[in-house]
């Protein structure tokens, strides 16, 4: 795998392009690290800035540092407030690389969970799940997600097939995912008819988008499937650019197109579906930023899906924060934020862009 | 490529397989299955089945209108039952009175119950946003698809009118309960009932232009804003179904037993959250029940979130930590206890957690204006006596 060259060039300038330059990466990671701060720090609560750093360097293994939180402000801040930034990395992260390796993988720039029916049909796996009383643990796993998990195969793979070869023709393939997406929201709805009073709610509430949490619980039945797929996906990253030229060049410079393929697809089918387990159905993050890292720093997947791990998690923890914080005491949908936040800074993204053609 | 095709052409032929035999395997209800397959426009949670939350600020307009049909009530505190009674008992005289009364005007078209035109004959005026109908038989093939409208049409003895209630009309008992939906309501499901009478609490589906092109009488009993509202409601079925006294004294019962219970409750303002759901929703002041709450003097964490006036805020769960309520209330229609209230993480350091006060409700008793409000109100009062008897 190492061993791939560059699809296309030896130019020093265009190696450069693929490769992940130190400063975007260290420009994203301070990026999360300034959003993560602001989001510990801001709240209903209204917690002081300097008790919560203190309070925070006071956790650290051998330092001391007394912080003026009363206990039940400690518990605010580590049970309440952490919990939910950290998921929403998680999420905003799981979603992002999914979106971003289901646009190389189909060689298609519209490609999203939403769009492939992914997210629909792990929806209805889930409502299934808990709607008919299989959220039980299997161990440290979760039904949820594995009911999640085969939804979302379904979907991306009966898109597939209805596409035939969806690798060459970009329409068919979304359309494709459009029926699937409408076929499985459809499933959902009913469904959802079908159940109890008691559970329609839950589910309900459940699918409308939720980063709310209590505890550490969600953050550990996602962050096994975010460490392993995640890791699945970066180690692929370098295929992608290679399946980009298309199969026959990839055969030729040594890649199995289809296991390849396979694989990535698994990987990002299982990601989304238990990032959507835990959090109910978020739309737009796995299709917008892997864009903005298209547009604003290269066009190699190498980089995209990194980047668009980290921006996703940066990006999903502040419009969480905002979700939680700008109608506080109040509550705002998380959904409405992102669309409402990320489509204009999209639009002005692909407006300055519109020059320079994206792959 | 070429090798995972079938593959992937197998998973989606399974799926499809799977999927139609749950369709056919849950595919019971057979005449109005339109009902059921389509509740899923996922209203945010304030999910009681009488306010759907998607019936927001513009039917809040309405519901004016609707509650009291008799009487102007507003939400004004004293004034409005002594105007209820008074109302009702006028109702009543000109129930009983047609005997004597000669038929002199008829069809004043002034808007409340008018005289009967004939000796023995009744008729009635209904108005509310289902419009203005008048009555001229006692309607004996009522429907409702209000969990609180049957509740009421019972209690006042209109029982043996009713053809037809919804599907969460589950009390009283001998309802005649039917696959009807409430929420998502199938106009011609209704129709092959032969209404003479449709009661529903929230017109959705465009029910009310449907039901008046087809010159069924529609009334909208639409969720009442205080505890006086809801003895508007009784009245105006009362007068709707011929059953004026009985609503009456219907009234005067609940007006008796609320007043014992609210004698109870304790001065000091104990702090409630009321939870909808495990992803906080909550009711203020503005919903019927959170008025009902603040009638018991409490003071209610979700007031402050309730900017627009909606009435069923989600509150943000560091807040409702931080607020520090003395009483949660969680109804038992949840899929969650009390207990996994008190165990949430962070959740320890609050009053109510700590002092176990963590009350379980009915909830439709929680969540309907209608006879057994009493019971709801005793509960609730019982529980703040606790707390302010606690030092």
């Amino acid at each position: 795998m190492a061993t791939l060259p560059t699809p296309d060039g030896t130019d020093p300038a265009t190696q450069r392009a693929f490769r992940l330059s130190p400063l975007a990466a260290v420009g994203a990671l301070i990026a999360l690290v300034a959003v993560a701060l602001l989001s510990a720090t801001t709240g209903a609560a209204g917690l002081a800035f300097g008790d919560v750093v203190a309070s925070l360097v006071d956790r650290l293994p051998l330092v001391e540092w007394d912080s003026a939180l009363s206990a039940r402000q400690e518990g605010i801040l580590f049970q309440i407030r952490l919990p939910r930034l950290v998921l929403g990395m998680l999420v905003g992260g799981s979603l992002a690389m999914a979106g971003a390796s289901y646009q190389g993988v189909f060689r298609n720039p519209l490609a999203d969970p939403y769009l492939l029916g992914v997210s629909a049909g792990a929806g209805f796996g889930a409502v299934l799940a808990l709607g008919f009383g299989l959220d039980v643990g299997w161990g440290p796993f979760d039904a949820l997600p594995a009911a999640a998990f085969l939804g979302a195969l379904v979907a991306v793979s009966a898109s597939a097939a209805i596409a035939r070869g969806a690798w060459r023709s970009p329409a068919t393939l979304l359309l494709g995912g459009i029926a699937m997406a409408a076929f499985f929201s459809a499933a959902q709805t009913y469904a959802i008819g079908q159940l109890s009073e008691t559970r329609t709610r839950e589910v309900l509430s459940w699918l409308f988008g939720q980063l709310s949490t209590s505890g550490w619980s969600q953050v550990w039945i996602l962050g096994p499937y975010v460490i392993f797929c995640g890791g699945l996906l970066l180690l692929h990253r370098r295929h992608l650019d290679v399946l980009r030229v298309g199969d026959d060049e990839a055969r030729s410079l040594g890649l199995n197109p289809g296991r390849s393929r396979l694989v990535v697809i698994g990987a990002a089918s299982l990601l989304t579906a238990a990032a959507v387990s835990v959090s109910g159905l978020i739309a737009f993050v796995g299709l917008v930023v892997p864009h903005i890292v298209r547009l604003l720093v290269s066009h190699s997947y190498r980089v995209i899906v990194p980047l668009s791990a980290l921006g996703g998690a940066a990006f999903l923890a502040l419009v969480d924060t905002g979700a939680r914080t700008l109608t506080a005491p109040a509550e705002l949908p998380v959904g409405v934020i992102t669309a409402f936040v990320g489509a204009p800074f999209f639009a002005l993204v692909l407006w300055r862009g519109a020059r320079k053609v994206p792959a | 490529m070429a090798k995972i095709r079938p593959v992937l052409f197998l998973v989606a032929i399974l799926a499809f397989a799977g999927l139609l035999a749950g369709a056919c395997g849950s595919d019971e209800a057979s005449p109005a299955v339109g009902d059921a397959a389509a509740p899923a426009e996922p209203a945010p949670a304030p999910p009681e089945p009488a306010a759907p939350p998607p019936v927001s600020d513009e039917p809040a307009a309405t519901t004016t209108a609707a509650a009291e049909p008799p009487e102007p009530t507003t939400t004004t505190q004293a004034p409005p039952p002594t105007t209820t009674t008074s109302e009702a008992s006028a109702e009543a005289e000109e129930q009983a009175a047609p005997a004597e009364d000669p038929p002199a005007g008829a069809d004043s078209g002034s808007g409340g119950p008018e005289p009967a035109e004939a000796p023995s004959a009744f008729s009635v005026t209904i108005e509310s946003a289902g419009g203005t109908w008048t009555l001229d038989a006692v309607p004996q093939r009522i429907v409702s698809l209000s969990p609180t409208s049957t509740e009421i049409l019972f209690a006042i003895g209109a029982g043996p009118q009713v053809v037809a209630v919804d599907n969460w009309s589950t009390y009283p008992p001998e309802a005649p309960t039917t696959d009807l939906s409430g929420f998502d309501p199938n106009i011609e499901a209704i129709t092959s009932y032969e209404p003479d009478l449709v009661v529903i609490a929230n017109d959705t589906n465009e029910l009310v232009a449907g039901l008046t092109t087809l010159d069924i009488p529609v009334f909208v009993s639409a969720s009442p804003f205080d505890i006086s509202g809801g003895y508007g409601a009784v009245a105006a079925l009362g007068a709707a179904t011929g059953h004026v006294t009985e609503a009456r004294e219907v009234i005067e019962t609940m007006r008796a037993e609320i007043a014992a219970a609210l004698a109870n409750a304790p001065e000091v303002p104990i702090r409630i959250y009321h939870e909808l759901d495990d992803t906080h929703f909550s009711v203020s002041s503005n919903s019927f029940i959170g008025a009902v709450y603040a009638e018991l003097g409490t003071e209610n964490i979700a007031d402050p979130a309730d900017g627009d006036g909606y009435g069923y805020p989600q509150l943000t769960e560091e807040y409702i930590i931080e607020a520090d309520p003395e009483l949660i209330i969680i109804t038992d229609l949840l899929a969650y206890t009390a207990d996994d209230v008190a165990a949430r993480p962070g959740w320890e350091t609050v009053t109510a957690v700590r002092d176990g006060n963590i009350l379980v409700v009915n909830a439709d008793i929680a969540s309907r204006w209608g006879p057994r409000l009493p019971q709801f109100v005793t509960t609730i009062v019982e529980a703040l006596a606790a707390i302010a008897a606690t030092p």
